[in-house]
């Protein structure tokens, strides 16, 4: 097992984020977080890779418990963090961002240079882009980097949040095919997305959250048919003729 | 241009640190206070006498190599410790801005009052270093030997700065940190580290304006960082807070327009028309000359 | 995290006084009326048997500090606005004071009202061209102001340059009490004076400026789009506390008879700002009693034995030799703040609202900068949004839930097309966020705008309310353009609006935060509420029946007395919206409003969105749910990449293939 949460508790003051996750993650596999907004998806990710303190609860990585791990110590051993909105550096140029991707890494210049190649084939856009500001580069560009930046890190497991957000259909169709691609490669990738369908789609297992508790977990296959998740994650909540909400009041 | 060059030193300072935290780090002006301070000790130190004739050649060089080091060193460390016991704690917290500043306010004062308290409220004089000789006459005003040594002085070591910020590993940390805290340790980068690398390199060039103002000047009081430290910040303000050739553009074009300024109103105005300066430049051009921000700096 | 368990340790110990607050904190008004009265008469009638260096002792520097800490306090606590240059304004009241009395022989008394008023008139001219500077440049920038005051004095002949002027006049007696250099009757003159900041204070606090402070100290922005002239009440802080720090200078001149620069140093600001800090900002008294401990403590010390025994403690510890605890008084200021700020920044006795604000107000804590952290505020009170007040409220007979009159009338009086976009454009350096969008929205019509994230949506809302000014195109409400407008002016022009991730002022109560909306309808400013002008207690009187009607229509009247954040996330969305619709619009912008909602929530939501219709307003949302869109909507437009693809009813949008390609495709493309 490469990642175990168990019974996770995360509070933003004294609101509780995070009412008790517990997940794994195989090496090897595409594991996905679905839900709808602030049910925690964000919270758990930014957990994991030690940006949020947790309350109770462990999180163990290959075995070792990294609860107290600071986040900068995390990506030595090998966990990635593609962080949701993206979080490029907009005053560095595209090399220099995916340069920072490298920085917790002991290689030297030739290990940097043979990584930038490996993101460079997956990604031949950024190739095109590398001196240009991180700021001036599009959404799906930006989306790019980010993945790419996170890869340069080496991981072993690679967290990535929304990477479709604000994306074109076509762009996002792109985007998971990278995904799976990466994945092949033989990382292990934690995913979190707003779009349930073509996540489910991509990914050997998934977990649904809804106020920072998990609420189902299946084989993603499995969650893709089945009928409530369809309802409330694959369709919007309320169908146009919803009975309960038509009406006027009283 | 003098006291230009020496208030873009400072200026490096406030600009480093408002980069990196958006923190006006109000005690800045007493980490160079104290660089002025470390450098009258370290001349005491090295047996330099009031009656001593000033040093030339090499042993000028060897002189203020040695002053300077042990200033900027004192600043460096002091600013570190600054941070350490005053603002890591609220940092921790999330605490707001005006809480920091406050904060910062208090070790400011508290840091002028202790050396008042230990060295008195009167001006300690420095022994003659560094000859006023005058090089030549450039359009109707001297060159002065001391004027040259602190302008190219200020000059390199912000260049040294920039390269640093630029091209190093922890420079690139210092930038991203900059741009995007949570990211920048996401990339693996030690948050805590480089703020204190930042609070370092910032006390660093502190102490070198203050073994520069010491030797310039040739005096010392509790309270002499103030109104240099003021001007320091309305020359990063200036240039554009944040941004490093801002601060020293800032610093070299606050320093011309206070000579400018005291040449046409009278020298007992000089800082009212700085203050006029800032405030005139936060209202049209809040982001300064050059803009905001760290990371955009490359060389 | 080892350190900061450490931290909070130490503050656990530090707070000593902690019973104190939490027990005045408690008191009911009227108990605090009592315990004032009583501090009061001590106040008034303990002075006369003390000494005569006490009582100077009481007039300065206690009387004079709790009065300038008072009218920082009005800068500092309430608006949030930080000045490290009040000193000047103290500067400023006691030159005013020599320069009438002696260059042209005027009395005391004549001179009190220039004094005050040049005051005023210095904190305005100083707060015009700073005020819309950031908060940290805006402190560098009244220290400079500060400092520039004191250099004027120091070099200009009239003022008498370093000398000073002396030969100040004293005021002349009032009802027998002759003044000259006795202290106590300054003493009672200070005392009144307090006594007056503190009922200004008090009035306004409870007035539309005290309000509007709070507003913009919590959520600038939200204040903007909740009507509040950001700016004008901004100046206004400046001018109540430089026209207080005024009236200080002018009794302090008057008293001593003879300035000089070296009276207003930099630090007699810092030292000031202290006594806000440290008594807790924003509380009344607290910052009396922190002006006091400041004021009083170095003097006690003084004379006491604890202070030799202290002085001699920091001597060895400093290698000073210092001979009077008064000059380690700053070094101790100082070393007070830093700790305050680490162990106890909510500051003695706090207020109630600044102590959250300060105490710990990291990033995830404040609902504007944390949606997650508001979404799930909603788990922790499943109960609370069950409770059958909540229910039997969104359900209740229309009949019940009627909108307050003077808000139904504006609504009513709408044009029969409210809103018109034409051509709308928006531009960002090279990229287009919208592209000649046109949408014309009728009168009670419920009217929704979808699309991909990033197509635009939230661009446009934000060009509507004039948070952008759009590169091109018009924006004509109810047959008026719009266009260039700022944002608060534009919600006076009847456009209101709740934000994508709740920004509500957290810690006001639900009822203030109506009451914010409310004020946008009224005109009372300051001199209505200092005076307590029929005006002003009318639109109270009316604004709060409305704000509590308003809680009632949308389902929270239980919650009304609740901080905004204490909320679960579904009554801050309706919150939210009651405060839009406070403002009295003809027409209200929902920005995502179902987001992080669950499908029972969601529910409540659309029957309440189908009731505000019904009261007569109209209703444009953005939203991403379809499902929801679809449901509730009487029309619909699509964007995409900023470009209108569709509009019309929502079964002919829904049917439409541009929309299925643009937006449905992605989740139904198999």
């Amino acid at each position: 097992m490469l990642l175990e949460l168990s019974d996770v508790r995360v509070h933003y003051g004294k609101v509780e984020a995070l009412r008790g996750i517990s997940l794994t993650v195989d090496e090897g596999e595409i594991v996905t977080l679905i839900g709808g907004n602030g049910a925690g998806k964000s919270t758990t990710l930014k957990t994991i890779s030690g940006l949020r303190p947790v309350t109770s609860g462990t999180i163990h990585f290959e075995g070792r418990s990294v609860v107290d791990t600071p986040a900068h110590k995390l990506v030595e051993r090998g966990l990635s963090h593609a962080p949701e909105g993206r979080g490029i550096f907009p005053g560095m140029t595209v090399v220099e961002n995916l340069e920072m991707g490298a920085y917790a890494r002991k290689g030297g210049r030739s290990m940097v240079t043979a990584e930038l190649d490996r993101v460079y084939g997956l990604f031949p856009r950024l190739l095109e882009r590398r001196s240009q500001p991180g700021g001036t580069l599009s959404g799906g560009e930006q989306q790019m980097l980010a993945i790419g930046r996170a890869l340069m890190a080496g991981p072993k497991l690679l967290l990535l949040d929304e990477p479709s957000m604000g994306l074109a259909p076509m762009l996002v169709a792109q985007i998971f095919d990278i995904i799976t691609e990466i994945n092949r490669q033989g990382t292990t990738i934690l995913l979190v997305e707003q779009n349930a369908a073509q996540a489910l789609r991509r990914a050997h297992r998934a977990y649904v959250l809804e106020t920072g508790r998990i609420v189902r977990s299946d084989t993603a296959a499995a969650l893709l048919d089945d009928e409530s998740v369809k309802a409330a994650y694959l369709g919007g909540d309320i169908s146009p003729d919803d009975p309960e909400a038509s009406g006027t009041p009283g | 241009m003098t006291a230009g060059a020496i208030y873009a030193l400072i200026a490096l300072g406030y600009t480093l640190v408002y980069g990196v935290l958006r923190l006006i780090n109000f005690a800045h002006s007493e980490i160079f206070m104290i660089g002025i301070f470390a450098s009258l000790f370290a001349i005491d130190g090295l047996g330099i006498d009031v009656t001593d004739s000033p040093k030339t050649g090499l042993t000028l060089a060897l002189t203020l190599g040695a002053v300077m080091v042990v200033a900027m060193l004192t600043s460096g460390f002091l600013a570190v410790a600054i941070e350490r016991i005053a603002y890591r704690p609220l940092r921790r917290r999330g605490a707001p801005r005006l809480a920091a500043l406050i904060t910062a306010i208090g070790v400011s004062l508290f840091l002028q009052e202790l050396f008042a308290a230990r060295y008195g409220r009167e001006f300690l004089g420095f022994p003659r270093v560094l000859e006023k000789r005058k090089l030549f006459t450039f359009q109707g005003a001297d060159v002065r030997s001391d004027k040259v040594l602190v302008i190219v002085a200020a000059v390199v070591l912000a260049l040294a700065l920039e390269r640093f910020v630029a091209r190093s590993r922890l420079g690139r940390g210092i930038r991203a940190t900059a741009q995007d805290a949570e990211t920048a340790a996401l990339m693996g980068v030690n948050i805590d580290r480089v703020v204190m690398l930042t609070f370092f390199l910032g006390g660093v060039l502190a102490g070198a304006a203050g073994t520069l103002y010491g030797v310039f000047f040739e005096s010392a009081r509790y309270d002499i960082g103030f109104l240099p430290g003021i001007k320091a910040f309305t020359a990063a303000v200036l240039g554009g807070i944040g941004n490093i050739r801002g601060a020293l553009l800032g610093g070299i074009l606050l320093g011309l327009l206070e000579k400018w300024g005291a040449t046409v109103l009278g020298g007992e105005w000089t800082d009212v028309f700085a203050f006029t300066v800032l405030v005139v430049v936060l209202m049209f051009r809040p982001t300064g000359l050059l803009g905001e921000s760290l990371g955009r700096s490359r060389a | 995290m080892p350190t900061r368990a450490r931290a909070l340790d130490f503050r656990r110990r530090i707070a000593v006084v902690d019973p104190v607050a939490r027990l005045w904190g408690r008191l009911p008004v009227r108990a605090k009326v009592v315990v004032g009265a009583a501090v009061l008469a001590v106040a008034i009638a303990w002075p006369p048997h003390l000494s005569r260096y006490s009582q100077a002792v009481l007039f300065f520097p206690v009387g004079v500090y709790i009065l300038l800490a008072l009218g920082l306090n009005i800068v500092v606590g309430s608006a949030g606005l930080l000045d490290l240059g009040y000193v000047a304004f103290f500067a400023v009241g006691a030159y005013t004071t020599a320069v009438l009395t002696t260059t042209h022989g005027w009395t005391a008394w004549e001179a009190l009202p220039f004094a005050v008023i040049f005051a005023m008139v210095a904190g305005v001219v100083l707060g015009a061209p700073t005020l819309r500077l950031r908060g940290d440049y805006l402190a560098i920038v009244t220290l400079g102001f500060g400092e520039i005051v004191r250099i004027v004095a120091q070099n200009s002949g009239s003022l008498g340059e370093a000398r000073g002027i002396t030969g100040i006049a004293h005021p002349g007696s009032v009802a027998g009490a002759e003044f000259r250099l006795l202290p106590l009757p300054y003493y009672y003159l200070t005392l009144a004076a307090i006594g007056l900041a503190v009922v200004i204070i008090v009035r306004l606090g409870h007035s539309r400026v005290g309000r509007a402070w709070s507003a913009i100290r919590e959520d600038e922005d939200a204040a903007e789009a909740m009507g509040v002239h950001t700016f004008t009440m901004k100046l206004w802080a400046f001018a109540m506390g430089s026209s207080i720090g005024g009236l200080a200078g002018w009794i302090f001149a008057s008293k001593v008879g003879f300035i000089n620069p070296d009276n207003f140093p930099f630090f007699f600001s810092v030292i000031i700002l202290a006594a806000v800090v440290l008594g807790g900002m924003g509380s009344i008294p607290g910052v009396i009693a922190g002006a006091f401990a400041i004021g009083a403590l170095p003097e006690y010390l003084r004379d006491a034995a604890a202070g030799e025994w202290l002085t001699a403690r920091l001597n060895s510890l400093t290698g000073g030799e210092v001979r009077t605890i008064t000059e380690y008084r700053v070094l101790l200021f100082g070393a007070s703040l830093v700790a305050m700020m680490v162990f106890r920044p909510q500051g003695l006795l706090p207020s109630r609202r600044r102590a959250a604000e300060l105490a710990d107000a990291a990033p995830e804590h404040s609902l504007a900068a944390a949606p997650e952290a508001a979404v799930v505020a909603a788990a922790t009170a499943p109960a609370a949004a069950a409770e059958p007040v909540v229910v039997e409220a969104t359900g209740a007979a229309p009949d019940e839930v009627e909108l307050p009159a003077a808000i139904a009338d504006v609504a009513a009086t709408a044009a029969d097309v409210v809103l018109d976009l034409n051509d709308l454009t928006m531009r960002f350096g090279g990229v287009v966020a919208l592209s000649e969008v046109s949408i014309s929205v009728d009168r009670s019509q419920i009217f929704g705008i979808i699309g991909p994230n990033g197509a635009g949506k939230t661009t446009l809302f934000n060009c509507i309310t004039g948070v952008f000014h759009p590169t091109s195109g018009d924006i004509v409400l109810n047959g008026r353009s719009i266009v260039g407008k700022k944002p608060h002016l534009i919600t006076e022009a009847g456009i209101a609006r709740t934000f994508q991730n709740i920004r509500l002022f957290p810690e006001l109560t639900a009822l203030e935060n109506v009451l914010v909306g409310v004020d946008a309808r009224h005109g009372t400013s300051v001199p209505g509420a200092v005076l307590g002008l029929p005006r002003h207690r009318r639109e109270e009187r009316d604004g709060r029946r409305e704000a509590e009607r308003l809680l009632a229509y949308v389902g929270i009247q239980g919650r009304a007395g609740d901080a905004a954040r204490n909320l679960s996330y579904g009554d801050q969305r309706r919150l939210e919206i009651a405060r839009a619709i406070a403002t009295g619009p003809s027409i209200l912008l929902l920005d995502e409003p179902a987001a992080g909602m669950n499908p029972t929530e969601k529910r409540a939501l659309i029957r309440l969105i189908r009731q505000i219709r019904d009261s007569g307003l109209t209703v444009v949302l953005i939203e991403h749910d379809m499902g929801l869109v679809m449901n509730v909507c009487d029309r619909v437009a699509v964007l995409d990449f900023g470009q209108k693809i569709a509009d019309g009813p929502p079964a002919e949008v829904q049917a439409d293939e541009r929309v299925i390609e643009a937006y449905l495709g992605v989740a139904d493309a198999s």
